[in-house]
């Protein structure tokens, strides 16, 4: 009696863990998956995956900063500037909610600042003035809020290296921001609440070539 | 026994723990193509999946009982039905109905340019306005380089596809502006009398315009206002001619803009010398106030005023004469225009607008006569407009335009005399959007104008094929009418009336656009003159083919456009004794536009070349009049513009010269009334200086 009791306990036990995969994990998997996955179609597919478990979960912000990202960066392989413009704008709406959920997150501001430059992007004569000023804004309040994210320095640092000096801009700027940014994305004591980090690797082929360039002047 | 019931037990248990339902299905939109990438789920669950290219979709679920299925796609309505999960497969087809607002997507390029951020076409971009060489930062000078304008450096307005200046109207965010350009002496163009950078947009329509609007025989510019300020700052631009200084300011959920300038050309004269002998060189003041606030989400309210002063005069020579003249010209205007938008829950969107234009103009021709004229406008509008679904959106509207005019003439020679002179027009329009098929969309409204006892109808349609995301099909047709005025001043008893053709093909592809477009114009009802009776018995026609070219991708940063157009026109009107082609127009027209910038400079340049071939004139000789034409028109211009740092504050600095060949660009002579002893009249070459015009600009913004 006592066997069959330990074993069915047993059996329940691991059925009940079979079952119960926590939001946390599910979340972090399928990011991974959508970070490895290319061509539009199939990584529209996972961005799929990632907004219905940011819409299952309204009150998670991590969800929904996924959302978001899962949409700024595929818009970079949109076939057209409508398209871009249609998916910026639908991932705005998943950032929105998670600054609503969570207004002292860093990170929030440090994507809204990369949407802002990407929103640019698609029409960059026509929208540089408009957006330039909310990028600066938006990477200003995530500094605020955490002055020691790696990415909004990396923002930072692609914003100086493509502005021309005097809207603020210049390589020379550009490489401090740049340098920062890989020290804090490399100290392993610098703590962040997301399992995944973006910026890391483009960061680091930035700061070289950007070396490489004031070197050779 | 009880092994055996323990393991059923667990089996059963498991077994409930991995029971599943499938749901599948396939989803077509309103037009019954297959929607690939719908995101298909359980409400409040991860259960879900995208469907596939062929618009087909599986997934299974461990969810049990009753649920809600959600179908989300971007740019469709979001569709959701309440299902019963019991273990059996469901099947359900859905039929996705796309969001309202796409019939607002649709454009019908027949006849138009548009510029704007939301319009992504490359055809034309609200920057272009600053950037084009021969422009000098005036709107105007953007819109001659365009296909349909045909090429007026000697006179500075907008001549369009054989019409006159004045059949073409200009609108601000919809509202009539009905002195556009600076009053201009003889002998000497004009340009628009706006700020560069107070808009950004532009709709300049050649040709066969909507029902919205009226009042112009050949084609309409509307300027849209700038929403908003990026942010709160002060320019001020140091020029070789004057300085204007602007303050943008953000207050809140507004924005507002000022801005004040003056410009006195008499040094730049006295360095270079102009043909033209000015007694008092140019001298202009102008002040802009632009206010812009969201009394909500989704509403706006706009308001728009400038004034401008001004003072020149020249002396002026006549070759019948021995003396010289000495024409004085002072004017002083105000333009004030107030609109309000709101979009309603139900797609239902209203505009009412009012403008208000006082123009005062005092023109003295030393000890001859002098004229004092002054002009009051005012138009107001009123717009409701309903989008039902993405196939079919109706628009209607009321407006009225008022206009009154009093001119007091005194002279040393006749009599004092005084007239005013006064018009309305009311008019009212109808119109639908709508599409007939996926690819096939239509405009066809009408417009009802009254005119004191006149009634006029005027239908309008419009019709454009997409054959796919780069080829593009456009016709559209409408019956325009005018009240013109000839002699200057005087308004005629009856409208002047014109019926267009427009055929269009577009083809646009990776920031590559190529448009060819066929018109076919004709006249009615316009004024002309004979036996000293001013009747509205004369008539014209215009037809020709415009083409244009416009790449911004093959040289990385280099912009280039190419607009040719033809125009074969002729009109019996006014004092011609005959149909011949109007004097003001030339039968073919070339611009080339180029602009880049080189980020390891940090500036930007352009160059343009216009070229116009000869205009009519009436030659003068011993048997009488015979029509020959004028020298072709060659102007080669060219602008600078280098950025950088001023004490940290961003600065520019611009240089634009115009003529850079230094050519004589002759539209017309002037003969003596006698003739010389060898029988031949002697002539005077009409033209606008032949010395290149340099500008020369410093702006910072501090």
């Amino acid at each position: 009696m006592k066997k069959t009791f330990i074993s069915l306990a047993l059996v329940l036990m691991s059925s009940v863990a079979l079952l119960a995969n926590n939001f946390s994990d599910i979340l972090k998997n399928t990011v991974t998956e959508f970070d490895t996955t290319a061509g539009f179609e199939a990584k529209s597919a996972v961005l799929q995956k990632i907004e219905r478990i940011a819409l299952a979960e309204p009150d998670e912000w991590l969800a929904q900063y996924y959302a978001a990202y899962a949409y700024v960066f595929i818009n970079y392989l949109a076939e057209n500037k409508d398209m871009q413009d249609n998916l910026l704008d639908k991932g705005l709406e998943y950032l929105n909610k998670g600054i609503a959920l969570n207004e002292n997150e860093s990170e929030l501001y440090a994507l809204l600042a990369l949407w802002y430059s990407s929103k640019m992007g698609v029409a960059p004569a026509a929208r540089g003035a408009k957006y330039a000023g909310k990028l600066n804004e938006a990477l200003a309040i995530a500094l605020a809020k955490n002055d020691k994210n790696p990415r909004t320095y990396f923002l930072k640092g692609q914003f100086a290296y493509h502005a021309p000096a005097s809207f603020g801009g210049g390589k020379e700027a550009a490489l401090t921001f740049f340098q920062t940014a890989d020290e804090l994305f490399k100290d392993s004591t610098n703590t962040n609440p997301l399992f995944a980090n973006w910026g890391e690797y483009t960061n680091l082929e930035m700061l070289k070539t950007t070396k490489n360039e004031l070197a050779g002047k | 026994m009880k092994t055996i019931l323990v393991i059923s037990a667990i089996l059963a248990i498991v077994a409930s723990g991995t029971a599943q339902t499938t749901i599948q299905g396939s989803i077509t939109d309103n037009w019954g193509n297959s929607l690939p990438g719908v995101n298909v789920f359980l409400k409040g669950t991860y259960d879900g999946t995208s469907s596939l290219s062929d618009g087909t979709y599986t997934f299974k679920t461990n969810e049990y009982g009753s649920h809600v299925i959600v179908y989300q796609c971007i740019g469709f309505e979001n569709f959701e039905q309440q299902i019963n999960l019991s273990l059996s497969t469901i099947s359900i087809n859905v039929v996705m109905k796309e969001k309202a607002d796409k019939l607002e997507e649709v454009v019908i390029s027949a006849g138009a340019f548009e510029a704007s951020d939301k319009k992504k076409s490359v055809v034309l971009k609200p920057l272009d306005i600053v950037t084009t060489a021969s422009s000098n930062a005036d709107i105007y000078g953007t819109i001659n380089c365009l296909p349909g304008a045909s090429t007026s450096a000697e006179d500075g307005r907008l001549i369009v596809r054989g019409g006159e200046a004045e059949e073409t109207k200009t609108f601000i965010d919809g509202l009539l502006m009905p002195v556009p350009y600076h009053a201009n002496l003889p002998e000497t163009p004009t340009r628009g009398k706006f700020l560069p950078f107070s808009f950004d947009g532009m709709m300049f329509s050649s040709g066969a315009y909507s029902a919205e609007y009226g009042d112009a025989l050949s084609s309409i510019v509307n300027l849209n206002t700038k929403d908003e300020s990026a942010r709160t700052e002060t320019q001020l631009m140091l020029m070789s001619v004057g300085t204007q200084i602007n303050r943008e300011q953000k207050i809140k959920k507004s924005t507002m803009t000022l801005s004040g300038g003056f410009s006195h050309l008499g040094p730049y004269f006295s360095l270079m010398q102009d043909k033209v002998e000015w007694e008092k060189a140019p001298v202009n003041a102008n002040g802009l106030i632009q206010f812009r606030t969201k009394p909500s989400e989704n509403s706006m309210l706009k308001v728009y005023a400038q004034s401008n002063f001004g003072n020149k005069s020249i002396i002026y020579d006549n070759i019948n004469s021995d003396n010289k003249y000495t024409i004085g010209m002072k004017t002083y205007d105000f333009y004030g225009g107030v609109n309000f938008s709101q979009t309603m829950e139900n797609n239902g969107q209203i505009y009412a607008g009012i403008s208000y234009m006082n123009t005062y103009e005092n023109i003295d021709i030393v000890s001859i006569n002098n004229n004092d004229i002054n002009k009051y406008f005012i138009h107001t509008k009123l717009r409701y407009k309903k989008i039902f679904t993405s196939r079919i959106s109706i628009a209607t509207g009321a407006e009225s335009k008022l206009e009154q005019q009093t001119i007091k003439y005194s002279s040393s020679y006749e009599k004092d005399s005084a007239s005013e002179t006064s018009l309305n027009i009311n008019s009212a329009f109808v119109e639908s959007r709508f599409r007939i098929t996926e690819k096939i969309a239509s405009q066809t409204g009408l417009r009802i104008e009254s005119i004191d006892h006149e009634i006029l109808v005027l239908p309008r349609t419009s019709l454009a094929w997409s054959i796919n995301e780069q080829n593009m099909f456009s016709f559209a047709y409408g019956k325009y009418a005018q009240r013109l005025s000839y002699p200057e001043n005087e308004y005629l008893e009856k409208s002047s009336q014109a019926e267009h053709y427009v055929l269009n093909y577009q083809y646009e592809k990776f920031n590559r656009v190529f448009r060819i477009e066929l018109f076919n114009k004709t006249y009615s009802k316009l004024p002309l003159q004979s036996n000293n009776q001013i009747t509205t018995n004369g008539d014209g026609y215009a037809q020709g083919i415009d083409i244009f070219y416009r790449d911004e991708t093959t040289i990385d940063g280099l912009e280039y456009w190419i607009s040719y157009s033809f125009t074969n026109t002729e009109r019996h009107y006014k004092d011609y004794e005959k149909s011949i082609q109007p004097l003001f127009v030339r039968k073919h027209s070339l611009s080339l536009v180029m602009k880049q910038y080189i980020s390891k400079l940090s500036s930007f340049y352009g160059i343009s070349y216009n070229f116009g071939s000869g205009l009519p004139y009436f030659h003068k000789s011993i048997s009488g009049y015979s029509l020959e034409t004028t020298p072709e028109l060659h102007d080669i211009s060219f602008n600078y513009t280098y950025i950088f740092d001023f004490f940290m504050n961003k600065a520019y600095l611009y240089s634009s010269v115009s003529n850079v060949l230094a050519r004589k660009n002759i539209y017309g002579y002037e003969y003596k009334n006698e003739p010389s002893e060898n029988g031949s009249y002697e002539r005077r070459e009409l033209y606008n200086g032949s010395k290149p015009f340099i500008i020369i600009a410093l702006g910072v913004t501090l």
